[in-house]
């Protein structure tokens, strides 16, 4: 902030005089305006939801502000929105039109996730570089030692058997002495606090040339939930600590004449994450130890470490081009050529001492990090290129072409790493090599549209594209088979306002994906001993796996009587897996929608409008065991159905003319989750017992209306009521709590977010000059 | 690299009084503004002797501003065409261009002659061009609503609105970017004058759109969650979901559509792991243990773990 603001002195001090002197020498057109008042929030029940992107003081308020000051083609723009809250808005404009511009904005935006979190930990100072510490910057989340300790006695599963000094102990014992003590948890606001600050300068010397250069910096900083483990049954959600500067600077070159145009540019970002790495404690031990599995409750390590985001940076060269090659024919290109890299320093494979030397006659260190940094980087080319011609013209109607090819490549560089096993979830150690290798992938598309444009506002078009990705993992193996998927889409269109008082848009896509493995790779392939004959258990990932796609769009638009509009659509979208078995095997939507307007003469009017959605998806798996079940009893299918209905309707009008006038509007919506599990009789699980009432249902209910009155001719008064109530039942959600360490094995953050009832009244005046 | 990036903006800065200073030497001498009676035209102040209203009005938009004579020293007549024959006969229709009976190609090309270039240089052949959708559709030059982009409607979104229905409905749910709040818009991500992305993202992939905003998880990092990196929307609903963080479907259910594996990515989690409160369902559920959706940049983070 300190920054931003020694930033815009500098402007002031570098430009004002220079703007101030030029808008002296000319007649000074000066214009401003400001809105204060007073807000009135009345709250049923406090709740994150709804300050989630906002701010909604009680109290004072300062709305806005903005001058203007103008003479010709030079200007000086200030304007403040929602000053001093931390959703504000604030930004300063100058410029000469035509010429110049430069444009500052620092725009605040809160995230609020939850007022009501808590939590045992305690930020606490991390601990020194050492055997499984990360040797970079930490945030460390402690809890006390006594805690522990005492928690490590009561449920001591001590290696080797206990004596009477260290007495075995149980994990329900354990668990119930850290329920009691989550009695004493300290409340906290999970939230974060995005604050942008934007530079937009453009200068065209001449009119073919142009120059902008667009610098940017923001900070978040706060906390969110983060899932935070002990082995593969202990649930802990911790918050994540938040503290990233992002900076991006681009600066482009533009030429542009009557044949084109082209443009160069530069991006740079640059992701600075604060922390590299998150320690927290295990509340059940104050030591560390391993054990035969990572599911056993209460036990391991005394502490988990975790990766945050890696800092990272991209840089991107750019460019763009058009050219009009015959009078009617232009070709578009684009190319850039970039590279993302990290090389954060990586963390160890284990935080837990126990795992030091994790393998028998190997004196490989899990405590120790496999190389010093990640050397990760990927090389990012792009490419496209587009033709849009004019075919045919007559008196009825023109016939276009655009057609175009479309090349990504996401070329992963980097540095493999050969590691002899692996850390889970800092509980035990996996003896099983492997080398982790880069993740690369292509993209392709080509495409071909005809349009025939008419006279009269009628167009129809038929679209041809042919679409691939085509995936690696590691380098490229002669010979092996490669994981593509390749999809050809087809797409019809048509679109007319031939009479005044009918507008008709219809669409229709068709298309249909094929995998190259399908029918080769099994993903879980059944044991080796089962019976002949058996079938493989076909399932496949919905984002690879052959797939038809149909969607259409349907929207009529009447006037049939004057000044009354009504907008009827219908939209549908069908996805089926048909060589699919077992994963997603359909995806499909339903819109409907309904919109009405009618103008009540001069100073009136008055909406309405509907519309209901479907979204249905159905999916099918197999529970398994410590192997893949061959046994179809054990099959399970759920079919999710969203249903939402959104009703809203307005009503503005001028009760006297220049003086009062007043708006209206209200809106409803409704989402409602509900499922349907299925699994047959006889096997594992034996049936689905279905969630006995919707899984995830929300409510919004927003009315707002305004009384605005023109005082005099610089001062208005706005009477303003707005109400919003929103409600949540989640079955998932509902009864969130910190402790759940007895029931469930989970210790949480208690995050509510609960539903709530506003009422806001508010006075403003608006005064300008 | 990060002094560099510190310093940048101020370096930039410090060049500032040097580009404004060389503006009058590089800088071509503005078009005559005076009205000129070659070819037919007539000049603003003739139109305004009829339509003061509407010349006024437009002098306050930035096409009245003079630095609109860099491109046509013809102002009202640069789209309407010259004025002589309809000031000859008295006014009246029929003796002007009218922007409203031209087809689509020419309304559009009225605004191409100087629009073309920037981040409209593909607006012919783009979606929006080719569905019938000439610049006046969501424009006005005479009538705008909105503070910025002559639009016709008072906000981006509500413009964008009229015809995306469905999103309309979406940015109303529980999990949604901050449209209605006001902190975005649609232009945030989709450029409506054309695109190189699929459905008008203005960058080459999703990804890359969303890593504008989302820069943490640009990485690359050691261990990658392939769906994740090749389209963020294989698991997220950008426009707004009932569900957590915007994702398609509910956990554990969205991630059992990729993971069957054995013991208990494929469990069926039906309401007895609701009544017996099992960690794998409830509040972040997967992501409860494998927080590390995105990708893991730890040595042992191939199971998303830490």
């Amino acid at each position: 902030m300190k920054k931003l603001l020694s930033t815009t002195l500098i402007l002031g001090i570098v430009l004002g005089p220079a703007a101030l002197q030029a808008l002296a020498q000319d007649k000074l057109v000066v214009k401003a305006a400001a809105v204060a008042g007073a807000e009135g929030v009345g709250e049923t029940a406090k709740s994150s939801k709804f300050f989630e992107y906002r701010d909604v003081p009680n109290g004072f308020i300062f709305k806005a502000f903005d001058l203007s000051l103008a003479k010709g083609n030079r200007y000086l723009t200030m304007n403040a929105s929602r000053i001093r809250q931390r959703d504000a808005r604030y930004g300063l404009s100058l410029g000469d039109y035509g010429k110049f511009s430069l444009d500052f904005t620092w725009d605040k935006t809160p995230h609020r996730f939850s007022f009501e979190s808590a939590t045992l930990y305690v930020p606490m100072a991390a601990p020194a570089a050492g055997a499984g510490v990360f040797d970079g910057s930490i945030y460390y989340y402690g809890i006390s030692d006594e805690i522990q300790r005492a928690l490590q006695r009561a449920g001591n599963k001590v290696q080797p058997p206990p004596d009477a000094n260290n007495p075995q102990g149980t994990y329900a014992a354990a668990k119930a002495l850290l329920s009691g003590f989550l009695t004493g948890v300290h409340g906290f606001e999970l939230g974060l606090q995005r604050n942008k600050g934007t530079l937009n300068l453009s200068y065209t010397p001449t009119v073919p040339l142009s120059l902008t250069v667009d610098i940017s910096r923001e900070t978040r900083k706060g906390n969110r939930a983060i899932g935070a483990s002990y082995g593969l049954n202990n649930a802990v959600e911790m918050p994540e600590p938040i503290d990233f500067v992002t900076t991006d600077v681009q600066a482009k070159v533009e030429y542009a004449k009557g044949w084109g145009m082209v443009q160069a540019g530069y991006n740079l970002s640059v992701f600075d994450n604060e922390f590299g790495a998150m320690i927290w404690d295990n509340p059940y031990r104050l030591t560390d130890q391993t054990y035969p599995n990572a599911y056993s409750n209460g036990d391991g390590t005394s502490r988990g470490q975790m990766a945050l985001w890696p800092s990272n940076n991209a840089n991107q060269l750019f460019f763009n081009g058009a050219v009009k090659v015959l009078k009617n024919t232009k070709i578009t290109g684009s190319f850039s050529y970039g590279r993302f890299s990290q090389n954060g320093r990586l963390l160890p494979f284990t935080i837990n001492t126990a795992l030091a030397n994790p393998i028998v006659g190997n004196t490989f260190n899990a405590n120790q990090a496999p190389r010093a940094t990640a050397l990760a980087k990927a090389n990012i080319t792009s490419f496209d290129l587009g033709l849009n011609s004019r075919l045919l013209k007559t008196n009825a109607f023109s016939v276009f072409l655009n057609a175009g090819y479309r090349y990504y490549d996401y070329g992963n560089k980097t540095e493999p790493l050969d590691i002899p096993g692996f850390a889970v979830a800092d509980q035990i150690f996996t003896a099983e090599a492997e080398t982790i290798e880069p993740y690369s992938f292509m993209r392709t598309k080509a495409f071909a549209d005809l349009s025939v444009h008419m006279v009269e506002n009628t167009s129809f078009k038929v679209g041809y594209s042919t679409s691939k990705i085509q995936r690696r993992l590691g380098a490229e193996v002669e010979g092996a088979e490669e994981n593509k998927s390749h999809e050809d889409t087809f797409k019809v269109s048509a679109d007319t306002h031939q009479l005044d008082w009918l507008t008709v848009r219809v669409s229709y896509l068709s298309s249909r994906r094929k995998w190259s493995l399908d029918g080769i790779e099994v993903l879980y392939p059944i044991p080796p001993d089962s019976p002949p004959g058996t079938p493989q258990f076909n399932f496949k990932r919905y984002y690879e796996a052959n797939r038809n796609r149909d969607a259409y769009s349907f929207l009529l638009g009447f006037s049939l009587i004057k000044n009354l509009d009504l907008e009827l659509s219908y939209m549908l979208g069908r996805d089926k897996y048909p060589t699919t078995d077992y994963g997603l095997l359909k995806d499909d939507f339903d819109v409907y929608s309904a919109d009405l307007t009618y103008a009540l003469g001069q100073a009136s009017s008055v909406y309405a409008l509907y519309s209901h959605e479907v979204y249905t998806n159905d999916q099918a798996s197999r529970q398994s065991g410590a192997t893949i079940s061959i046994d179809p009893l054990s099959d399970w299918s759920a079919l999710f159905k969203d249903k939402g209905d959104t009703y809203g309707g307005g009503f503005n009008t001028v009760l006297v003319k220049n003086k009062l006038s007043f708006d209206l509007s209200y809106t409803y919506s409704r989402m409602k989750g509900l499922s349907s599990l299925y699994s047959p009789p006889g096997g594992s699980p034996d049936v689905a017992v279905n969630f006995v009432h919707g899984i995830d249902s929300t409510k919004l209910q927003m009315l707002k209306g305004q009384l605005l009155w023109k005082f005099t001719a610089r001062l208005s008064i706005a009477f303003g009521y707005w109400y919003e109530q929103y409600d949540l039942d989640d079955i998932t959600r509902n009864d969130y709590k910190v402790d759940w360490v007895v029931a469930g094995n989970g210790m949480y953050l208690g995050a509510l977010e609960p539903g709530y009832k506003y009422h806001v009244g508010s006075v403003k005046f608006i005064y300008s000059w | 690299m990060s002094k560099l990036i510190r310093w940048s903006p101020l370096a930039l800065l410090a060049l500032l009084p040097v580009l404004l200073l060389a503006v009058p030497l590089m800088s071509s001498s503005p078009k005559a503004a005076t009205a000129a009676q070659e070819g037919g035209y007539v000049g603003m102040d003739q139109c305004a002797a009829c339509h003061e209203e509407t010349v006024t009005a437009f002098k306050e938009t930035i096409h009245g501003k003079k630095g609109f004579e860099m491109r046509s020293s013809h102002a009202c007549e640069t789209c309407h065409g010259p004025g002589k024959a309809h000031v000859d006969a008295g006014g009246g229709k029929g003796s002007m261009k009218n922007p409203a009976n031209l087809t689509q190609e020419e309304k559009s090309g009225m605004c191409l002659t100087c629009h073309d270039r920037g981040t409209k240089f593909r607006w012919e052949g783009s979606a929006h061009d080719s569905r019938g959708l000439a610049c006046q559709s969501c424009h006005s030059i005479h009538k705008a609503e909105g503070e910025k982009a002559q639009l016709k409607t008072a906000s981006e979104s509500e413009l964008c609105f009229t015809c995306h229905k469905q999103k309309k409905a979406q940015f109303l749910r529980a999990s949604h970017h901050p449209i209605r709040e006001g902190k975005m818009e649609c232009s945030s991500c989709h450029n409506p004058h054309g695109a190189q992305g699929d459905k008008l993202i203005d960058a080459a992939t999703v990804n890359d759109k969303c890593y504008e905003c989302h820069a943490e998880k640009r990485g690359p990092v050691l261990w990658e969650h392939f769906p994740a990196r090749e389209d963020c929307q294989n698991c997220h609903e950008p426009h707004g979901t009932n569900h957590l963080r915007m994702l398609k479907a509910k956990e554990p259910f969205l991630c059992q559509r990729c993971h069957g594996d054995t013991r208990h990515p494929a469990t069926l989690y039906d309401q007895t792991r609701i009544d017996s409160v099992n960690n794998r369902v409830f509040i972040r559920s997967c992501t409860n243990c494998h927080q590390q959706v995105h990708g893991s940049n730890h040595p042992s983070g191939n199971f998303l773990l830490r």
